[in-house]
């Protein structure tokens, strides 16, 4: 005789995800060891010309966009560079150049991505008085403005803020998940959206579960 | 404060339905211009795509007032949810320049039922 069977609750739709990217764009970087300000004036320190360091999912391009948005600069000019992007295209630059002047700021993310070579061609080009920030995986680019470092408790606290505080076997939980990407805060989001979409991860109303 | 209103109180049409929606507001202060937009846009772990298929403007508004539009859903693309993507129609009212808005989010499909992508597991009982 068959077995009677129902349906398991383990399907979270991606509208209900509380890791879902639109919910993710919303946090803001969290200062710890230096706050806004500090950073800012520690950039007027620095020249004017320094770099956020850390590695992947660190929260480099977060602080970046606060930074640059606090710096209230008659514009800023990014330029986004992704895996393998070894130059900048001349026109790309030509077009970042032509219409910055000193009072604006330069963001490039992912500078480390650039040749040694095309990225001392690019300094020549960026000029001594020229504000930039940029991010990147490794030192010496330009002065070091901050070292991302992550954790587990902000991991945690960001998970707060996503759903709900985590109890004690989601905090083991955590701590597992953050050790497995080795620090890397997006990837163990991922994985968090993962677990909450087969229903592996609670969420904050049982309603949300199909 | 901007108010979208839609017939019967429903929030789930069929395709190509024909429908009333009120839009209403009363503003402080005057505005250049309020719109109504029809749109969808995705949520879920990649990137957010968003699509206004059509948009209903209202130039130098009074400050109160009240419009209904007869509209004709679209054939296409159904609400739909999965684990890795959810596809959300809704109505946008919005105030220009300050950028009040207010949004509610509608299902349309063939059986004015979102479509639910999932394979769904049992347990034996």
């Amino acid at each position: 005789m068959k077995a009677k069977q129902k349906p398991r609750n383990n399907f979270c739709p991606a509208r209900n995800n509380p890791f879902a990217t639109e919910h993710l764009q919303k946090i803001r970087y969290r200062f710890s060891d230096e706050s806004l300000a500090e950073l800012l004036c520690h950039f007027d320190t620095l020249g004017k010309q320094a770099a956020i360091v850390g590695p992947q999912g660190h929260g480099k391009t977060t602080l970046q966009k606060e930074l640059a948005s606090a710096m209230v600069p008659s514009q800023t000019q990014w330029v986004k560079l992704r895996e393998g992007d070894r130059i900048i295209p001349q026109s790309i630059l030509h077009e970042v150049f032509s219409k910055t002047g000193t009072s604006d700021l330069i963001c490039v993310d992912g500078a480390e991505q650039l040749s040694w070579w095309n990225w001392k061609k690019f300094l020549r080009q960026l000029g001594k008085d020229q504000r930039c920030l940029i991010t990147s995986h490794r030192q010496g680019l330009l002065p070091t403005l901050i070292n991302c470092k992550t954790s587990v408790s902000l991991l945690a606290d960001l998970v707060t803020e996503l759903t709900s505080t985590p109890d004690a076997a989601q905090q083991k939980e955590l701590e597992l998940i953050f050790i497995k990407h080795r620090g890397d805060i997006r990837q163990s989001i991922r994985e968090l959206y993962d677990r909450c979409s087969n229903g592996a991860w609670p969420v904050t109303s049982t309603e949300t579960l199909i | 404060m901007l108010k979208i209103l839609l017939s019967d109180d429903r929030t789930a049409f069929e395709v190509g339905e024909m429908i009333d929606v009120t839009a209403s507001w009363s503003l402080e202060s005057p505005v250049e211009r309020v719109e109504l937009r029809l749109l969808w846009n995705t949520v879920g772990k990649g990137d957010r795509n968003l699509s206004v298929e059509k948009t209903w403007k209202y130039d130098q508004p009074l400050n109160n007032d009240k419009i209904t539009e007869s509209i004709q859903l679209p054939e296409a693309p159904y609400s739909f949810s999965g684990k890795l993507v959810s596809l959300i129609w809704a109505f946008e009212l919005i105030a220009f320049p300050n950028g009040d808005s207010v949004r509610q989010e509608i299902v349309i499909s063939p059986d004015a039922k979102e479509i639910l992508l999932h394979n769904q597991q049992y347990d034996d009982v």
